[in-house]
C-alpha cells in the first residue's frame, strides 16, 4: 500500500497526466453537449421555417406534374394498392420533410455517443499509462527508484495498480457524470426510456469502466515492455492504421470477427453485429437474399481483448524482471 | 588490500564477476573475472579509464544489471538475490543524477523517501545538508549540473546509509562544487560510512581515498591502501661529491642512482637520516627534495594498454 500511495502521488504530480485527466472529463461531456444540441426540441421558428420551405417547394411546377402523372398511374407511384386520391398528399412537400432533427433517445445514445465516450476514455487512459511509465524511462528516474525498491516486480505491480485504479475511478466518475447528464436531459424533455434501456446502460457503463481501467494498464504494460513512449505510441498508431488492413489481408472476408474495434464494441455494448459472409441467406436461385451479419457476444469480445492484455502484461513483467536497467 | 581481511569485514565483495554484452558486432566483455573487496570504513577509490567496467560493476552490485557469471555480496549478503535485505543500508549515485525534471527537488526526494518509509522530515534535512534547502521547491530541470549532483547525493543520504556508492560524483562540477563534494565524501568517511568512489580522476582518488582498486579492460589491476600503492618515497640529493655520497648512502642500505649532478635515493627512512649520514661523512647537502610517485604514475604504468579517456592530473588542472 505504501508503494501504491507513492505511485498515485507520482501520477498526480505529473502535469501531462493532469491534462489527460481533464480531457477525460471534458471530452465525453462535450460529446453529450453535442448530442443534446443535435436532438434539441423543435422551436416555433424551426417549424415556421420548415413550413415556409415546404410551401415554396409545393409551388414548384414539377410537383403538379408529378401529381398529375401519379393520378394517371397511381400503382406505379404508390404501389399495387395506390389510388389516385392519395397522390397529392403523397407527393406534395410537407413541413416535416424539412425537419431532420432526431429526438433524444437513450437507447441510441448508449450505442452511439455513449460507446464513443468509452472509446475516447480508453484511448486517453492508454495515453496516460504510456506517458506515466515512459517518463520514468526517458528521464532515467526508474533506475533511481530501483535503488530504493530493488524488487522490480513489486515496483511494476505498484505502478500498474496505480494506473488501473486511476482508470477505474476516472471511468466510473466520468461515465456517471455522462449518464447523469443524459438522464437530466431526458427528464427535462419529458422523455422516458423504453423498458430495459437503463439496465443496458448500467451494464455498458460497468463494462466500460473495466475497459477504461484495463486500457490504462495496457498502455502502461506496453511502455514498460518497450521502455519508450514513442515505441508504444507508434505501436498504437500502427495497430489503429495498419492493424485492420493486415487482419483483412490475412483473413479476407472473415476478418471482421477478429478486428480489435469489433471485439471492443462487442464487449462494451454487450454484443455487436458485424459483416459475416458465411451468415448470408441464399435464395433458391443462388443469389444472396439477406443476412450476412453475425453478432459477437460480450463474452467472446472480452475474451479476445483479455488475451491481448494478458500477453502484453506477461511480456512486460518478464522484460521488467529480466532486462538490465539503463 | 590485505589478503588477511576476513570476508565478514568486507562491505563489498565480488568473486569471478563477469559481464558480457551481446550486440550486432558480437559479444563484448565489460567486466572480466573481477574479485573486488572493499573493507568496512573509509573511502575506497574505484579507479579506471572510461569504459573499463567501473559503472557496469556498480550497476551489477545494485541490481540494475545482471552478471553473466560470478558472485557478489554486500555486507556479506548475497546480491542480487537478497538485495532487498541490504538496500536500505546502501546509498548510490550511478552515472548522472536521474530525477523527474518537472518535479521539484523536494517532490523527487519525497517520492523516494516515502517508498521506503522514511519520514518526510528527512527530506528537508538531506536537502539542507547538501545546501539545497533554499532551492527545494525549484524544479529539477532548473538546477545546474552541480546542484543536480548535490541532489543525487541528498537522495543517498535519505536512508542514512552504511555504504555510499558514488559514480563520478564530481563530473561537471565547478572547482568550488568539486571541493564541496570531496569534503562531504571525506566527512561521511570519517563519520563511519564506507564510501566507494568510482572515478577516472586520479588526483581525486589520491586526495580523498584511503584505499583504491584500479581496473582496466574489466579486470582488476591492483588494489590496496593508497599509501601502499604509491610505494616508498625517494629523494633527489645534490652534493659536492656525488660519488662519495653514493658510497655512504649505499653502505647504509639505501638504493642510490647517480643522475647528472645529483643522486636519486630510494629509502623508507626519513630525509633527516640522509642529512645526518652525509654530514657525518663530511659531505654537505645543497638540495634534498622528496620525490614521491603519485597515483597517476602508478595508474599509467598499470593501464598502458587500456588508456582511453583517463583524466590525468594535468588534464584535470586544465
Amino acid at each position: 500500500m505504501r508503494l501504491l500511495r507513492v505511485e498515485l502521488a507520482r501520477l498526480r504530480w505529473r502535469r501531462a497526466v493532469v491534462v489527460l485527466l481533464v480531457a477525460c472529463v471534458v471530452l465525453p461531456l462535450v460529446l453529450l453537449a453535442g448530442y443534446a444540441w443535435e436532438t434539441r426540441p423543435l422551436s416555433d421558428a424551426d417549424i415556421a421555417q420548415a413550413e415556409q420551405m415546404a410551401a415554396q417547394d409545393a409551388a414548384q411546377p414539377w410537383v403538379a406534374q408529378d401529381i398529375a402523372a401519379c393520378e394517371s398511374d397511381p400503382e406505379m407511384y404508390l404501389g399495387p394498392d395506390g389510388v389516385a386520391t392519395e397522390c397529392a398528399e403523397a407527393i406534395t412537400p410537407r413541413a416535416e420533410y424539412y425537419l431532420y432533427r432526431n429526438e433524444l433517445e437513450l437507447a441510441s445514445l448508449r450505442t452511439d455517443v455513449g460507446a464513443a465516450a468509452i472509446t475516447i476514455l480508453t484511448g486517453l487512459l492508454m495515453l496516460m499509462g504510456t506517458t506515466y511509465a515512459g517518463h520514468d524511462w526517458n528521464t532515467g528516474s526508474m533506475s533511481n527508484q530501483l535503488l530504493f525498491v530493488p524488487r522490480r516486480l513489486r515496483l511494476w505491480a505498484a505502478k500498474g495498480a496505480a494506473v488501473l485504479l486511476t482508470g477505474l475511478v476516472v471511468g466510473a466518475v466520468v461515465l456517471a457524470l455522462f449518464w447523469g447528464g443524459a438522464a437530466l436531459l431526458a427528464s427535462s424533455r419529458d422523455i422516458t426510456a423504453s423498458p430495459g434501456t437503463w439496465d443496458d446502460i448500467w451494464a455498458t457503463q460497468a463494462r466500460g469502466v473495466l475497459a477504461i481501467g484495463v486500457g490504462g494498464l495496457l498502455g502502461y504494460a506496453l511502455t514498460m515492455l518497450f521502455r519508450s513512449t514513442v515505441a508504444t505510441l507508434s505501436l498504437m498508431f500502427g495497430v489503429a492504421i495498419a492493424g485492420s488492413l493486415i487482419v483483412v489481408a490475412i483473413l479476407g472476408d472473415n476478418a471482421a470477427r477478429w478486428l480489435l474495434p469489433t471485439n471492443f464494441l462487442a464487449f462494451v455494448l454487450g454484443g455487436f453485429s458485424y459483416y459475416d459472409p458465411s451468415a448470408c441467406v441464399q435464395a433458391p436461385d443462388g443469389s444472396v437474399s439477406g443476412g450476412c451479419e453475425s453478432t459477437l457476444s460480450a463474452v467472446d469480445g472480452g475474451t479476445m481483448l483479455a488475451v491481448v492484455v494478458v500477453v502484453a502484461v506477461a511480456l512486460s513483467v518478464w522484460a521488467t524482471h529480466r532486462r538490465d536497467v539503463p | 588490500m590485505s589478503s588477511t581481511t576476513s570476508s565478514t569485514d568486507l562491505v563489498i565483495e565480488t568473486r569471478g564477476l563477469r559481464k558480457e554484452f551481446s550486440g550486432r558486432s558480437g559479444t563484448r566483455v565489460a567486466v572480466d573475472d573481477l574479485d573486488l573487496a572493499v573493507p568496512r570504513g573509509g573511502v575506497h577509490g574505484f579507479l579506471g579509464p572510461n569504459g573499463s567496467g567501473k559503472t557496469t560493476t556498480i550497476r551489477m552490485l545494485l541490481g540494475l544489471a545482471r552478471p553473466t557469471a560470478g558472485t557478489m555480496a554486500l555486507f556479506g549478503t548475497p546480491v542480487p538475490d537478497h538485495l532487498d535485505d541490504v538496500i536500505g543500508r546502501v546509498g548510490a549515485v550511478v552515472e548522472s543524477p536521474k530525477f523527474s525534471p518537472t518535479f521539484s527537488a523536494r517532490q523527487n526526494l519525497l517520492l523516494l523517501a516515502r517508498s521506503v518509509g522514511v519520514a518526510d522530515t528527512a527530506v528537508d534535512e538531506a536537502l539542507d545538508r547538501v545546501g539545497l534547502g533554499n532551492r527545494a521547491e525549484d524544479r529539477f530541470k532548473s538546477y545546474s549540473l552541480g546542484m543536480k549532483q548535490r541532489l543525487a547525493i541528498a537522495a543517498t543520504l535519505l536512508k542514512s546509509p552504511d555504504l555510499l556508492i558514488l559514480d563520478e560524483p564530481t563530473n561537471g562540477l565547478d572547482p568550488a562544487g568539486i571541493r564541496e563534494i570531496r569534503e562531504l565524501i571525506r566527512d561521511l568517511g570519517e563519520a563511519g560510512v564506507t564510501v566507494l568512489l568510482s572515478s577516472h580522476i586520479l588526483a581525486e582518488v589520491q586526495q580523498v581515498c584511503t584505499s583504491a582498486t584500479i581496473i582496466g579492460n574489466g579486470r582488476m589491476l591492483t588494489s590496496g591502501k593508497v599509501e601502499d600503492l604509491l610505494g616508498r618515497t625517494s629523494y633527489r640529493v645534490r652534493v659536492g661529491d656525488p660519488t662519495a655520497a653514493a658510497a655512504v648512502l649505499e653502505a647504509a642500505g639505501m638504493d642510490v642512482r647517480i643522475d647528472t649532478g645529483s643522486l636519486d635515493v630510494g629509502t623508507d627512512e626519513p630525509g633527516a637520516r640522509i642529512t645526518r649520514l652525509l654530514a657525518e661523512a663530511g659531505l654537505f647537502l645543497s638540495e634534498l627534495t622528496p620525490v614521491r610517485a603519485d597515483l597517476e604514475t602508478i595508474f599509467l604504468e598499470l593501464t598502458a594498454d587500456d588508456r582511453m579517456g583517463v583524466a590525468t592530473t594535468s588534464e584535470v588542472a586544465r
